[in-house]
């Protein structure tokens, strides 16, 4: 080893000297903590290593027993306990030799560690289950440890098994509610069965519906390292009820043996077929020894023979229910008003199926109205299913003056008797006080008008009668539907085509009095009197044939001169003879108009003509506006 | 002579009177037959003259209720509900058809719940209720009022009066035409049946070798969806679909 001193430089103090190996993780840490925690860790290795040494050489080695006085058959408990401050390598006690004498049923250890005031002590349990084979006093020699070349041992200890007394050391032996004891398994004398499976039922004959009590029971001997868990058979044809259990086991002896009961199921059994009823095999897992792994065992199967139920005597409305009962009824007072509600409880007791009775028969009256309102159970499960199931009635009277309350009926099969019974409530009577109100209200909400009909019986509707001429049509095979859908087509289409016709000719109406302009002349000049004055008569000629002119050209022609006029037809590309003589027509009877002398009858009609004949001539004419003038434009 | 001349008259008038009256009362036959055997309860054989009948009035909605309460005294609920629902569609106002059919359908077997709400299942049967001719009709006429209004609208004469009705009448024929196009569909587009077997296996394909899907009794009514040779694929109101033999419906 090499004494390191390390100078950390002007101002510090120098680092303590050290003691490390050359090359040592001291000498890679970089840090100064993780230098003392090396150092730390050094030291405590070296103190652990010395006191390794010290502790191996104690420990104590001792022996015991639970009782030391028992029954053949029985176990107690033999433990050897090491004890000392460092028992980590001691191995495992040698038992003594106890062949012929005991057997080892079980064993198990556990440890302690305690530190008192720097003290360290521990001490390690080997427990062994031990089970006396035959009576006699017995010396149970010392178990032995060597360790390190050294032998301990324990100090021998002496037992006495004695013989077990017969029917003895049973206690708390379960009774059903019969007071007979329940049946025992029935074991060869030659089975040393440590753990079972018990399945029984407390009858091997019953009635479809009777009730009968199941019970799944394990016993045991010996100790088991884990809780039970079961597995109950398939109960085909049968409806279950849970019944009470034992949570604590009791001691049972079975030819000489003592035995702990566990209840694990407890079922009431209501078979619903009639025949064979078969419960098959429950099963049980369970642990004795972690080192064993989990075992299984299974009951016998149970087998019950059902009969069904005799059909004589059977009543007409049968409640299906079997067993043993009790009717009774109470009222709430013995005197009510007229159409006000009285409570009526209808206690049904005793032994079966009580959950599976809905209601009770009863007679009506039109003196009464009666409503189940509820019913209560108070069951007691306890071996079997018994107890009170409670109707309450409402009882409402519709008459006054004293009335007897309906009798409630309940019939039954008893399997005692082997025959069936109809139980019913005593008499009461009670005292109906008049009633103010009226006979159709009530004070009882929901209550029905008294003057209800009450329906018998529904059906369906009869016949009609059927005219084989009337067949039915539909609608759209009526040629009047076609006829008005039709019309509305045509109606529809017609404004149609008068909309767009307007839409489309609005644009173009110049064309329209232009096509329309010799007929507009033509009945205005037959419109014309020729009694007129001249200047009315011939005033009116120009307008015509201005009006003409107006039409054709698109353009009004009204107010404008002669020349203006001849320039608008030429513009319009009237021919020149025809704008000449229209133009001439029109000056002569500007003339004509405002002449001194008054023209004959037949002159004017002859202008009519002329005129007539003008406009004949240029009926055919289209008027085209020029297309430079269009340009210009 | 004349003594015998008045008798051979006398005869031939008796004869004709006879016969006419042989004539009637052989034409109002059958439907009383039918009757009185039902009050005695043979119903099959007034099952059969109603169905006699069918030949001549074919679309006729009492025979059809008649022929139903027949089925249904012979506990054929399927038959039955197919018969009521015939009737109904000729004469859906009918109390007593409406009444019948109710009943048949309280004793089916099978609980078709509608899977698509109480509102449309509340809107068919309003729908059902309304006859396919008064719709029509009231289509037309509502849709006549509104062509007319339109052609006055067009013609030029569009005074307040006329704006108002026209979109007045615009809105009753829009909804009037959508109800009726539904009750167009309904009744010739939409193809239902009524389970006529007692007990109906729906499988899953047309195949008496693939899977039971679910069972149907007497008196369920379905939707056809499909037909593949003596096969039918139906639907249910609660959505279950699968397919049955069409031996074991009748079309509505």
């Amino acid at each position: 080893m090499t004494i390191v001193r390390k100078c950390c430089g002007a101002g510090r103090r120098p680092a303590p000297a050290r003691v490390a190996p050359e090359g040592s993780a001291y000498d890679k840490c970089p840090t100064r903590l993780g230098r003392y925690f090396i150092e730390i860790l050094t030291i405590a290795l070296f103190v652990g290593v010395a006191a390794n040494s010290a502790f191996g050489a104690a420990f104590t080695l001792s022996a015991r027993v639970d009782r030391d006085r028992v029954f053949l058959q029985d176990t107690f408990t033999y433990e050897v306990i090491i004890s000392g401050e460092d028992i980590a390598n001691v191995p495992n006690p040698e038992l003594p030799d106890m062949r012929g004498k005991f057997n080892v049923i079980g064993s198990s250890e556990s440890t302690a560690f305690s530190w008192v005031n720097g003290n360290v002590s521990s001490s390690r349990v080997r427990r062994y289950s031990l089970m006396p084979v035959q009576t006699g006093k017995f010396i149970l020699g010392p178990s032995k440890v060597t360790f390190q070349g050294q032998v301990m041992q324990t100090e021998a200890i002496t037992i006495v098994v004695e013989a077990s007394s017969v029917g003895g050391g049973v206690k708390n032996q379960p009774m059903n509610k019969a007071g007979s004891a329940a049946p025992a398994p029935v074991l060869a004398n030659n089975e040393n069965n440590a753990l079972f499976l018990y399945a029984h039922a407390n009858k091997k004959v019953a009635y479809v519906g009777e009730q009968i009590a199941y019970s799944l029971q394990f016993y045991r001997r010996v100790r088991i390292y884990s809780d039970v868990s079961y597995q109950l058979a398939d109960f085909k044809g049968c409806w279950l009820e849970s019944l009470a259990m034992r949570n604590e086991p009791v001691v049972q002896n079975i030819n000489g043996m003592q035995y702990y009961v566990f209840d694990l199921a407890k079922r009431a059994v209501f078979p619903v077929d009639a025949g064979t009823l078969r419960i098959g095999e429950a099963k049980a897992a369970f642990i004795i020894n972690p080192f064993q792994g989990q075992q299984v065992i299974q009951s016998e199967p149970v087998v019950i023979k059902v009969k069904p139920l005799p059909e004589e005597g059977k009543p007409a409305r049968f409640s299906g229910c079997v067993g043993t009962f009790s009717l009774s009824a109470s009222v709430a007072s013995k005197s009510v008003d007229q159409n006000a509600p009285l409570s009526v409880k209808v206690v049904l007791s005793g032994q079966g199926n009580l959950r599976s009775v809905s209601d009770l028969c009863f007679s009506e009256s039109p003196d009464y109205k009666i409503y189940k309102s509820k019913a209560v159970d108070r069951l007691d499960n306890n071996g079997i299913i018994s107890g009170t199931r409670e109707f309450e009635y409402v009882f409402i009277p519709k008459v006054s003056g004293t009335i007897t309350l309906p009798v409630f009926s309940f019939n039954f099969f008893s399997p005692e008797a082997k025959q069936y019974k109809t139980i019913q409530t005593s008499l009461i009577s009670i005292e109906v006080r008049p009633s103010l109100q009226s006979e159709t209200t009530a004070s009882f909400t929901g209550q029905k008008a008294a003057s209800d009909i009450e329906i018998l019986r529904q059906e369906i509707h009869y016949l009609k009668p059927v005219d084989l001429k009337r067949n039915y049509r539909y609608a759209f095979q009526n040629p009047v539907l076609l006829v008005v859908f039709g019309l509305d087509f045509l109606a529809l289409m017609s404004a149609m085509g008068f909309f767009l016709k307007q839409r489309f000719f609005k644009s173009d109406a110049v064309a329209v009095r232009r096509q329309q302009a010799y007929d507009v002349a033509i009945k205005s000049l037959r419109e014309l009197s020729f009694d007129e004055k001249d200047t009315a008569l011939f005033s009116k000629l120009q307008t015509i044939l201005l009006e003409f002119f107006s039409h054709k050209l698109g353009v009004s022609c009204m107010g404008l001169t002669r020349d203006e006029l001849r320039q608008q037809l030429v513009l319009y590309q009237m021919p020149d003879a025809a704008n000449d003589h229209g133009m001439n027509l029109l000056e002569k009877l500007a003339f004509m108009a405002y002449a001194p002398s008054r023209a004959g009858d037949s002159d004017r009609r002859e202008w009519g003509r002329q005129i007539q004949a003008y406009l004949m001539t240029l009926k055919p004419w289209k008027p085209v506006r020029r297309k430079d003038e269009r340009k210009k434009r | 002579m004349n003594a015998k001349k008045d008798r051979a008259i006398f005869r031939g008038v008796l004869i004709v009177f006879g016969l006419l009256l042989f004539t009637r009362y052989s034409y109002a036959n059958p439907m009383a037959e039918a009757e009185s055997f039902y009050k005695t309860g043979n119903y099959p054989k007034a099952l059969k003259l109603y169905e006699q009948a069918m030949a001549d009035a074919p679309q006729n909605a009492a025979l059809f209720y008649n022929t139903a309460n027949t089925y249904y005294k012979m506990n054929e609920l399927g038959r039955a509900i197919c018969f009521y629902r015939k009737a109904a569609r000729l004469a859906p106002m009918d109390a007593d058809i409406q009444y019948n059919l109710k009943r048949a359908r309280l004793k089916t077997m099978d609980n078709t719940a509608n899977a698509k709400g109480r509102l449309f299942e509340y809107g068919m049967r309003y729908l059902d209720r309304i006859s396919y001719n008064a719709l029509l009709w009231s289509a037309l006429i509502v849709g006549t009022g509104f062509v007319m209004t339109v052609c006055l609208l067009l013609i030029g004469r569009r005074g307040e009066l006329i704006r108002n009705l026209f979109f007045v009448l615009l809105v009753l024929t829009l909804i009037i035409s959508c109800v009726f196009v539904v009750k167009h569909y309904d009744t010739f587009m939409v193809k239902e049946g009524v389970i006529i077997a007692k007990r109906v296996e729906v499988r899953s394909g047309p195949d008496m070798t693939l899977s039971t899907l679910f069972l149907l009794h007497d008196g369920t009514e379905v939707r056809i969806e499909d037909t593949v040779s003596q096969w039918a694929k139906i639907e249910l109101k609660n959505g279950l679909s699968g397919w049955i033999k069409a031996d074991c419906f009748w079309k509505i």
